[in-house]
């Protein structure tokens, strides 16, 4: 159970749910839900950090 | 799109209204929005770690494909048959149209779905996961 518990909480810190968030709001068929997810995001897209990785990946296309 | 879309309105003058011009407004909005949100994804792909892109865009697929299930599930539960393509009940409600009323996570028509599926088919086949990528397939 504690095994469990900790790959779910290893799980919680290797996804980015804000992009997932904004994913699944985004391609909802309702236009209001697209313009309030896409304001949300931008309003505090400046407080978003990465900080666990500050070098820029290098080609985007290309995910290995 | 969004200069195409202005000069289209402006060389109709016979035709513009207050009624184009209400559709040009919201076709220009559109496509702004697709900018706005091609950017926070750009810069998002940009600076995010790469594994957790790869395990946010599985979770988005894996959400996708759990939805279309339930709603199979639903149709299945509603016709009282296993394979409700060759159910012909409620003058043929389902049927062979069944796949139209599969919708995935975005409640979208089903051609959405199935390009949200066929996507998600090629972004397994990619990643060698072989038993999710045959997923999408078998709710559709």
């Amino acid at each position: 159970m504690k095994l469990v518990y900790q790959n779910l909480i290893g799980w919680k810190q290797k996804v980015n749910w804000m992009l997932l968030l904004f994913l699944l709001l985004m391609l909802d068929v309702k236009l209001a839900v697209k313009l309030t997810v896409l304001v949300i995001t931008l309003l505090q897209y400046k407080k978003m950090s990465f900080k666990e990785q500050s070098v820029r990946n290098n080609f985007i296309f290309i995910y290995h | 799109m969004i200069a195409i879309g202005i000069i289209n309105y402006l060389i109709q003058p016979k035709t513009g209204g207050m009624k184009q011009l209400l559709a040009v407004s919201l076709g220009i909005l559109l496509w702004l929005l697709c900018l706005a949100a091609w950017y926070y994804i750009f810069n998002v792909v940009r600076w995010e770690e790469k594994g957790k892109l790869h395990n946010t865009i599985s979770v988005f697929f894996v959400l996708h494909i759990t939805v279309m299930f339930l709603n199979l599930f639903r149709i299945m539960i509603e016709c009282g048959s296993l394979n409700p393509y060759t159910y012909k009940g409620f003058n043929q409600k389902y049927f062979i149209s069944t796949g139209d009323f599969i919708s995935g996570v975005t409640f979208d028509s089903p051609v959405t779905t199935a390009m949200i599926s066929a996507f998600a088919v090629l972004y397994f086949l990619y990643r060698r996961y072989f038993i999710l990528s045959l997923l999408p397939w078998l709710a559709s």
